[in-house]
């Protein structure tokens, strides 16, 4: 993207005469930044524009461009980027409005416009959006009045407002930009091709995020995975639904477009998500000009007990910890502190502190190894000196440069010099604690996400299935007309993926449920089978433990009769007739795809348990053997299988090995959109687990 | 070539005009001339001339490009009284025999269909037996199985109305067996039909149990509901098999949305995260109600999945409600939707020949 950031030249077309139009803003901009590079103007009815040649057509400059910015009327797009493309531009920022956003008439001409743009191998950013900018080249090519200051965030947003207001924001808390990036209707560029780029960048040492959709879902984690491996991504999501995020998770069903299936495609990213715009920017601020800390054990060091009690709440609720000190810290600061002061953290240094016992504590916790990062409360007392306070932490930060350190100033007057100094010298500061905090989990966060996609992420293989074996099923289920597989439909599918199951055959008459019962041996399962019924035994369809010939005739007439009664619309098949295997301890698998992201995993206890507890986790396929592994360790049910009071601990490899299997499965054959096995029966260690009921859907 | 038959009276229980469009598509397919003929009929639908008609007759009029006038197809239609007919019964019998004789002029073949009750116009002393010889029909009985708990009960009901005719000095030819469940299969091979061809009828057929005959389209829905359409005004082809209620919240609405088959999703128009969801799952239509006009960006999606959007003034129940009945008339569209299934039928569960010898 060297030519959208750092062009050789560029063409306003559609520039403007008269100030206050948007195509008179962005050439002005363009000028103003300090742009080197060619400026070319295109205007059909100017000779002139900001005292640079205008061009009646892009054709018509006889140089070559790299970028174009287009603010023309939405129905002159077209045309113009056809011209774009004949001229050989290898970008065009589309900042005019008129397109997908409007429905109707503009959703055909966006996509008239990819076709343009695809013609040619131009790259499109937009359309709808407010422009780009690199305060590194220097290049503003946006309409917005404020031109923001150079840095290392880079900020990539949905809202071109937000971006306005933000770069408007942004000096007083000393936030400097790398890259500016409207998305705007992202016709072309989305979010996952900019990240790839950020992330390779240079001048950018932290990206954030401000998206409403997510296009390519996939393709997002995966270039996630890889850019966050050497800095930090953090993500506002807009359009995160309270009522998604309340809707039950106990179904498999229910997993997927919702906040679950976001959460999991994160974390397998390694992408911190923040849910205030406060917290972006606070998190940016410290990223910025912070280093990683190397664990998430605080120290704090403060004037106002308050403060240490407020702040040490707030860490420890969140999930971080206080840092134990040395028995030498301790002993060190009871030796140089008065003795009403605090000397386990968090550090008092009481109300009288001037500089020089700031000093004296700060740069003591700092030399301790048991903290991984630094915070310092300072609250306007008599004799505190906020602005000898500020060069005492910045002095020592330079000091320290491993170990972060963050500051509170809270006040008004009396600390605004302090925060001014810090912020010049590039320590993050913030006027409430919650704020710090919020800032220093983004740290500990992205400490601890990188060292987990070190590990995580690595893929197991599976050789022993046979694809085409289920695919088969799954074709013949498509040929009659059916989304849902009949359970013995399923079990076949999922066995073909070496998943045990019971012995399960479909039975169109009494006669033949017999047989088959004789067969597979007593005693035996029945049930429904019908795509139309979801919950076989709500409707009187399944009798377990059946014993002999005539139990089962007896369970095929009653199950069928109850079918009719309460689903009489409902297309049945016959019944299943299943081996009634031996009790286990019942768990849930269950896979759904997510229409943005692709197959979620999901695991959980069985039985009435998930429902009621909702004691479940996910994870986005392919898992790793350690994800799988987690997903089983990080629910409650875990206690119960590893042998709960004297009970013998179950064969929690048989469940990784379901797990990765349906993984697998799923990711082989994507048609599946939703499945679950439930329950899966697991038997005491080094038996194995053996699936007694499947459900699949395909598209 | 075969002696043809030249009139088939169908009589008995439901499913009748979907098998008599297939028969007729499948005899005119075999270069015969049809005609249909539905002598007495149940008003349903009042013409804007403020006559009645049944629907039924309208639907395969213009389905088979029938050139027959409707009052020929339909002579006669019964309003409310049954009983008013008693004086003049021969004024009737000559409407029918006119109106029969110009469908069955230049034909080769005609089906007839029977009133929905068998026992009509037994009261004025025209029963449905004599109106069969009057046409020289060669009379085949359409038993429904599935509505039946216990199956054997066809075999019965067989029995009494071949009485019924036989004392009214007519006779049943044979019988189609319709709408078989799986699970009724075997019983039905096995012991029914030997146990009706003992009777001395034959079995002309034993059509398997559907998912679905026929479905309406989304433009049968449009002017049934007499709905605004929003999105995708030229895609109204899609037919309609399921209909579903977006009630809930998106994520736990997709369990039941990615089970349905073309379905119709009815929901509000303010309910902006389902429809999003729901046009994932590729219905055949979504229609809002309440008169809700959506947000910008459901239209957007709609534009790009295909996706028709319509919108009514009712609320959703009433909506369900219409939305029923559409689907239990058939149309033109909706007997096209799902010919190539029909005439399989036809083909592969009709002995088709053996009805017209």
């Amino acid at each position: 993207m060297k030519e959208l950031f750092k062009p050789k030249s560029i063409a306003v077309i559609g520039a403007s005469r008269e100030p206050g139009k948007v195509g008179y803003v962005v050439l002005k901009n363009i000028i103003e930044s300090g742009y080197k590079g060619e400026v070319y103007p295109v205007n059909p009815r100017a000779d002139k524009i900001l005292g640079l040649n205008a061009y009646k057509s892009i054709l018509e400059v006889s140089s070559d461009i790299d970028l174009a910015v287009i603010v023309v009327p939405a129905q002159a797009v077209l045309d113009v980027m056809e011209e774009c493309g004949k001229k050989g531009v290898k970008y065009a920022v589309i900042i005019s409005a008129g397109f997908k956003e409007i429905g109707g008439e503009g959703v055909e001409r966006e996509k008239k416009l990819i076709e343009i743009a695809k013609k040619y191998g131009v790259r499109v950013v937009g359309p709808n959006c407010l422009g780009i900018m690199d305060l590194h080249t220097p290049l503003n090519a946006t309409f917005t009045s404020t031109p923001g200051v150079k840095g290392g965030v880079a900020f990539v947003s949905q809202s071109g407002a937000l971006l306005s207001a933000i770069l408007d924001w942004a000096p007083r808390v000393g936030v400097g930009f790398s890259k500016i990036v409207s998305l705007g209707n992202k016709a072309d560029l989305n979010e996952a091709d900019f990240l790839a780029y950020l992330g390779e960048d240079l001048e950018t040492k932290v990206i954030l995020l401000y998206l409403e959709s997510i296009d390519q879902g996939r393709r997002f984690v995966e270039v996630g995975s890889t850019v966050t491996r050497k800095k930090p991504i953090i993500l506002l999501k807009g359009g995160v639904t309270e009522a998604g995020a309340k809707a039950a998770l106990s179904h498999t069903g229910a997993m997927a477009g919702g906040v679950t299936a976001l959460r999991a495609a994160l974390k397998k990213a390694g992408i911190i998500q923040v849910s205030t715009v406060s917290e972006l920017f606070d998190m940016a601020i410290a990223f910025n000009s912070q280093p990683i800390p190397m664990g998430s054990r605080i120290g704090i060091v403060t004037n106002a007990g308050g403060g240490g009690v407020i702040v040490s709440d707030l860490l420890i609720s969140r999930g971080l910890k206080l840092a134990e000190l040395s028995k030498h810290t301790i002993e060190y600061l009871r030796s140089t502190l008065p003795p009403v002061a605090s000397v386990y953290n968090p550090v008092d240094v009481i109300g009288d502190a001037r500089a020089d016992r700031y000093k004296i504590a700060i740069e003591a916790l700092l030399r301790d190894p048991n903290v991984n990062a630094l915070l310092v409360i300072l609250t306007p007392q008599v004799v505190t000196e906020p602005e000898e306070t500020a060069k005492v932490i910045v002095e020592l930060s330079r000091k320290y440069p491993s170990k972060p350190i963050l500051a509170v100033f809270i006040g008004g007057e009396r600390v605004e010099k302090a925060i001014r100094i810090l912020v010049e010298n590039n320590i993050p500061v913030y006027d409430m604690p919650e704020r710090a905090v919020a800032a220093i989990l983004g740290l500990t966060e992205y400490s601890e996400i990188r060292e987990y996609l070190e590990k995580a992420l690595e893929r197991v293989e599976i050789f022993d299935v046979d694809k085409e074996g289920a695919l088969a099923i799954i074709e013949e289920v498509k040929k009659q007309n059916r989304r849902v597989l009949l359970e013995h439909e399923a079990k076949e599918v999922v066995k073909y993926y070496g998943i045990p199951v019971a012995p399960t055959k479909l039975a169109v008459s009494e006669e033949r449920a017999v047989e088959i019962a004789r067969r597979v041996g007593y005693p035996v399962v029945v049930k429904i089978a019908s795509p139309d019924i979801i919950h076989k035994s709500d409707i009187g369809g399944v009798f377990l433990g059946l014993k002999s010939d005539e139990e089962v005739i007896e369970a095929f007439r009653t199950i069928i009769l109850n079918a009719k009664r309460y689903m009489p619309t409902a297309m049945i098949q016959g019944v299943t007739v299943q081996k009634m295997v031996p009790k286990g301890r019942e768990v849930i698998i269950g896979a759904s795809k997510d229409p943005i992201f692709g197959h979620i995993l999901m695991f959980g206890l069985g039985g009435v348990y998930t429902e009621l507890f909702k004691d479940v986790s996910f994870r986005l396929a392919p898992l790793s053997l350690r994800e799988a592994r987690e997903m089983i360790t990080e629910t409650k049910a875990y206690a119960l299988l590893r042998g709960f009071r004297g009970e013998p601990p179950a064969d929690i490899n048989a469940i990784v090995n379901v797990l990765l299997r349906v993984s697998k499965l799923v990711t082989d054959i994507p048609q599946i959109v939703e499945m679950d096995i439930n329950p899966l029966f697991v038997y005491e260690e080094g038996v194995g687990a053996i699936a007694v009921d499947v459900r699949i859907i395909t598209e | 070539m075969w002696k043809l038959v030249k009139t088939i009276f169908l009589i008995g229980e439901r499913g009748k005009s979907v098998l008599i469009y297939g028969l007729l598509r499948k005899f005119s397919s075999e270069g015969l001339r049809v005609g249909y003929f539905k002598p007495i009929s149940k008003a349903r639908y009042k013409l804007p001339s403020m006559t009645y008609i049944d629907p039924d007759v309208i639907t395969l009029k213009q389905a088979l490009n029938l050139e027959d006038s409707l009052e020929d197809m339909n002579p006669i239609i019964i309003t409310r009284s049954i009983l008013n007919f008693k004086n003049n019964i021969e004024s009737l019998k000559k409407r029918i025999e006119e109106a029969y004789s110009r469908i069955a002029s230049g034909k080769d073949v005609v089906l007839a269909e029977s009133y929905p009750n068998l026992e009509v116009m037994t009261s004025i002393g025209f029963p449905l037996p004599q109106l069969t010889k009057m046409l020289n029909a060669k009379t085949v009985f359409v038993l429904n199985v599935k509505e039946r708990d216990v199956v054997d009960e066809v075999v019965d009901k067989l029995i009494l109305y071949n009485c019924y005719f036989e004392y009214h000095g007519a006779k049943i030819d044979g019988v189609i067996v319709n709408n078989v469940p799986i699970y009724y299969s075997e019983r039905v091979e096995d012991v029914i039909v030997p146990e009706i061809e003992r009777l001395g009828l034959k079995v002309y057929g034993v059509i398997r149990e559907k998912a679905r005959l026929t479905a309406p389209t989304v433009s049968d829905i449009v002017e049934a509901l007499n709905a605004e359409i929003l999105e995708n005004k030229d895609k109204l082809n899609n037919i309609v098999e399921d209909i579903l209620i977006g009630a809930m919240a998106p994520t736990a609405a997709l369990r039941w949305l990615r089970r349905a088959i073309n379905a119709a999703i009815v929901t509000g128009g303010d309910r902006t995260d389902l429809i999003i969801t729901a046009l994932e799952t590729k219905p055949s239509v979504v229609i809002l109600t309440g008169g809700l006009y959506p947000d910008i960006s459901v239209l957007v999606k709609a534009r790009e999945t295909g996706t028709p959007i319509l919108l009514v003034p009712y609320d959703t129940y009433t909506t369900v409600e219409k939305l029923r009945e559409v689907q239990s008339i058939i149309t033109p569209s909706s007997l096209k939707a799902k010919e190539t299934d029909i005439l399989e039928t036809i083909e592969k569960e009709v002995k088709w020949k053996e009805l017209l010898q």
